[in-house]
């Protein structure tokens, strides 16, 4: 288990390297002197300067890289061109709108996913089945920023049961926080609920042929126990790494659900990066959507080692 | 004394796109409190799938037709719930392959007090020490360690222990065997056969002993039907079905010639003997006899045409009976 | 397989009719656009502004007055010209990897699987902004950038057919009688492939659709007065309380076209590459 984990851990490492050569290389290929791309030509020339020595331009590339990666490494990705203000506050900043978004967009995926995705699993070639498979194409298909103005039009306009858009702290005002929450997690959710849906039916059609599926029956066990502790349980093991897979894809792709909303979370924050052409900012960003998304992974291969136990089993032999 | 399970005549098909795939077509057998019917066959030959439709435990693409009673009890068409009971406590079924009939991400224990909990309430300690009476009682040393065990940390014929312990569990008058020692190594084959016996006489368990190894029955059973196409096309005391087997496929499973006066060549009649072919497509029986394509005898215009019935074989006791009509010659 | 019997076996349910038929609607559509829209799709008509949907403009008219259903007509040129050519970036600059990776082996293949490895850790989404935000806004440029994000996935598919048949007798046989790389590449690999990169091209043209109308609603990609549904979309959004057709419309092409793709995907799966299905479902490739 510990070898498997230091192997996974390597691995992630060593990919993260790359991810670090290609984000710094955002810098140095945008064209022309970014600095002065993004302050604009009238810009004070003493601001320019102390922002050129903070990035560190000036030095040979190799020097800048060795630099910016020590830095990072310790979370110091600069200073905003913009506010002047670490990148690292701004992103601690935005941490808490984007992680409820995620979780709430997790739920609701599930919530869509399992039942769906099981009720079509049990009923093949029935009705059931055949809604789910078109739920779950249409899912996909469904544009999530139309999606949004859709409920934002429905619920939010016609109904006015919800707000449009906005985020408020659950530390402010928890009743508000999840009245706001609702809409974007629901936009945010369902591709990812349809991908599961499918996943869900294919793992509990294959775990509902297994062989120890007619033992738990064999014993007189009822039908309910079975499905859920032979069935399901079995099913939803591999569940653990597409799921996880779709909560880092949420915790750092929702870019344009969290545009929609206003929902100040980190992808408005990269966003508000490339129009305000914030390097720095947008470099920090990046960075960390990529070490969530490994970390995410490398979390749930290690997890789903420990749920099933032949995983063990084989990297300890 | 009366049967603890009787089957009457039993068909099972499945529906398919095409025509339905009959594989049991018309089996009937008896097995008493203490003894062990074996149940053998070709793999296809149905003997599986009839031990499933008694327990209700085919897919729902399965038509179950006939009658088979437990201690007196219809089963075939009752309620889930209703046989929901029987299974485990009634009636308990060990598998062939222990490695996939016990789920990989459960305890030893867990899928034992499963089958505990099943039919009655039992607190936790209960099942605790319950099951690891079960487990000593199959003969797993050191049974409270193994308890937390998950079937891959045992091995291949410890977990076959296991399934009988879960078969164990409630009691059952009747113990199914499907193939329990077909992917076992033969030591442990050995192994698990004297435990079943053992165990058998200790409970008082009906077996039935469903493989399609003569070999592994000779030793225990008492009573042998032969299955073929989803047929009995011989049964009677395991005595006179070894000594005097009366049908050309018992014949054939048996490794035997049949002796026969047959007007083909003799070196035709050998390449026949070790049975080349396999088993009928069951969504494609053929008419008249099933076995008559690939029959060493054969001799007469009827097998392609008119079935062959069970019928006592002459000069055998009157249980001994086959289907075919070469029984004198080839039981001579 | 047969391209006929694969025909007939891909038409045997009504959804592939059903989407296919879509698809051709949507390419006539596309190559007729300024003959099809009933009005000019650029004309802007201010006394004419916000009008519900009726018997004349029947997707309404938006706040410079001009004919939604002429801009959603003249927009699938756009989307699907963006989505093609994006995709065929993809295509042959992945095909091209996965051959060598997969071809080749040994350090060409690590060092071409790890920088694969790296691309897909970033959010596709983000990486198509962040490629933007080097090469500035436009349509060419997000195809350039839509295109980078799905190469990865083609050269996975690809390394992974040129794997599964580089060890056949058929292939081995080849290179000892002295048939040239290419030769072998061209002769028994590339067969090989065709089926899974079929089916991928189909569900990443879905998903390139979908990126770009993402992309130009958030004002990177088509500009205007180009009329893009991504960026009709935008628009609309601004008025959704007053004018709801300005947002339905542009959305509902999006969404049926994307979806036909899908769809379409999904049966061309189901007949070429049956095993595919499991292999991929979850993987979690989306925009």
């Amino acid at each position: 288990m510990t070898r498997y984990a230091l192997r996974r851990l390597a691995q992630s490492v060593a990919v993260l390297l790359g991810v670090s050569v290609l984000v710094f290389a955002i810098m140095q290929l945008v064209p022309g002197d970014p600095i002065r791309a993004a302050l604009g030509q009238q810009a004070d020339p003493e601001t320019y300067q102390a922002l050129r020595d903070r990035a560190g331009l000036d030095d040979p590339v190799p020097v800048q890289f060795v630099t910016w990666i020590g830095n990072a490494a310790v979370g110091d990705f600069g200073v905003s061109f913009r506010s002047g203000e670490t990148v690292l506050s701004l992103i601690l900043e935005r941490v808490p709108a984007t992680l409820s978004l995620a979780v709430a967009a997790i739920i609701v995926a599930l919530l869509i996913a399992i039942p769906l995705g099981t009720l079509s699993a049990l009923n093949p070639r029935k009705p059931v089945d055949w809604f789910a498979s078109l739920s779950s194409q249409a899912g996909l298909s469904v544009p999530d920023f139309w999606l949004g103005i859709m409920l934002i039009l429905v619920f939010a306009g016609t109904l006015g049961w919800l707000p449009s858009a906005g985020y408020v702290p659950l530390t402010e005002d928890p009743v508000e926080w999840a009245r706001h929450l609702i809409l974007p997690a629901i936009t945010a959710g369902v591709s990812s609920g349809a991908i599961l849906t499918r996943f869900v039916r294919s793992s509990v059609l294959e775990s509902l042929g297994q062989d120890h599926v007619r033992t738990a029956r064999a014993k007189g066990m009822r039908a309910r126990d079975v499905l859920t502790w032979h069935v399901l349980r079995n099913a939803l093991v591999p569940l653990v790494t597409v799921g996880g897979v779709q909560l880092a894809y949420l915790l750092s792709g929702v870019v344009v659900v969290e545009y929609v909303f206003a929902w100040p979370g980190l992808g408005q924050l990269a966003f508000q990066a490339v129009e305000s052409r914030d390097y720095p900012v947008l470099q920090g960003a990046v960075l960390l959507f990529a070490v969530i998304f490994l970390l995410v992974n490398l979390v749930v291969d290690l997890a789903y080692a420990r749920l099933d136990p032949r995983i063990t089993y084989r990297s300890a032999r | 004394m009366s049967a603890l399970l009787t089957v009457d005549d039993l068909h099972v098909a499945f529906r398919t796109r095409r025509r339905p795939a009959r594989v049991v077509n018309g089996l009937s057998f008896e097995l008493h409190p203490g003894r062990t019917l074996a149940v053998v066959g070709e793999s296809g030959s149905g003997k599986s799938v009839s031990s499933l439709a008694l327990l209700g435990l085919l897919p729902g693409t399965a038509d179950v037709r006939g009658s088979a009673t437990f201690d007196g009890a219809e089963l075939i068409g009752r309620s889930e719930e209703e046989l929901r009971r029987i299974r485990g406590a009634g009636i308990g079924v060990v598998f062939q392959d222990p490695m996939t009939s016990l789920n990989p991400v459960l305890t030893i224990e867990r899928q034992i007090g499963e089958a505990l909990r099943a039919h009655e309430k039992v607190s936790d300690d209960g099942v605790r020490s319950r099951a690891a009476e079960l487990l000593t009682e199959v003969g797993i040393p050191d049974a409270a360690g193994r308890l937390r065990a998950y079937p891959h940390q045992l091995s291949g014929g410890m977990r076959q222990r296991v399934m009988i312990a879960i078969a164990l569990a409630g009691n059952p008058k009747v113990l199914i065997a499907d193939e329990a020692t077909t992917a076992l190594d033969v030591t442990v084959q050995a192994q698990i056969l004297e435990l079943i016996e053992r165990l058998q006489d200790e409970h008082g368990m009906g077996v039935v002993w469903i493989t399609h190894d003569l070999g592994v029955v000779a030793g225990i059973a008492d009573h042998v039907v032969v299955m073929y196409a989803g047929r009995c096309v011989e049964e009677g005391a395991v005595g006179e079905l070894f000594g005097r087997p009366a049908h050309p496929y018992t014949r054939g499973l048996l490794g035997a010639l049949p002796v026969v006066d047959d007007p083909r060549p003799a070196r035709e009649r050998d390449e026949l003997v070790t049975m080349p072919g396999l088993p009928p497509d069951p969504a494609a029986l053929p008419p008249g006899c099933a076995f008559h394509p690939r029959c060493p005898v054969r001799a007469d215009a009827r097998c392609a045409t008119e079935p062959p019935q069970l019928a006592p074989v002459p000069g055998s006791a009157a249980e001994h009976r086959a289907a075919t009509f070469y029984a004198e010659e080839v039981a001579r | 397989m047969r391209a006929g019997e694969t025909l007939r076996l891909l038409f045997r349910g009504p959804t592939a009719i059903v989407a296919a038929a879509v698809l051709l609607v949507l390419i006539v559509t596309a190559f007729l656009g300024e003959q099809l829209a009933p009005h000019d799709a650029t004309g802007t008509d201010v006394s004419n502004r916000l009008q519900a949907p009726s018997a004349d403009h029947w997707f309404g008219t938006d706040e410079l007055g001009r004919d939604v259903l002429s801009r959603v007509i003249l927009g699938a040129e756009v989307s699907l010209r963006v989505g093609a050519v994006a995709v065929g970036i993809s295509l042959v600059a992945g095909v091209l990897i996965g051959l060598l990776a997969g071809y080749y082996g040994r350090w060409v293949d690590d060092v071409l699987m790890r920088l694969s490895d790296v691309l897909f850790a970033f959010p596709a989404m983000l990486m198509a902004i962040a490629v933007l935000a080097i090469l500035g806004p436009g349509s060419t440029n997000a195809m350039i950038a839509i295109g980078i994000v799905y190469t990865p996935i083609f050269a996975r598919i690809t390394r992974a057919s040129v794997l599964s048949v580089r060890e056949e007798v058929y292939v081995k046989a080849a290179r000892s009688a002295g048939a040239g790389d290419l030769r072998i590449i061209g002769r028994h690999v590339l067969p090989n492939v065709t089926a899974p990169i079929i089916v991928q091209t189909s569900i990443s043209l879905a998903f390139a659709i979908l990126s770009e109308a993402a992309l130009s609603f958030v004002g990177l990609g088509t500009q205007p007065p180009d009329p893009s549904w991504g960026r009709m979309l935008a628009e609309g959004r601004g008025f959704v309380e007053q004018a709801w057709w300005m947002a339905v419309f542009p959305g509902l092409a999006i969404f049926v076209t994307v979806l036909a793709f899908n769809v379409l995907g999904d049966a061309l799966r189901d007949v070429l590459d049956p095993r595919q299905r499991q292999a991929m479902a979850g993987t979690g490739v989306t925009a």
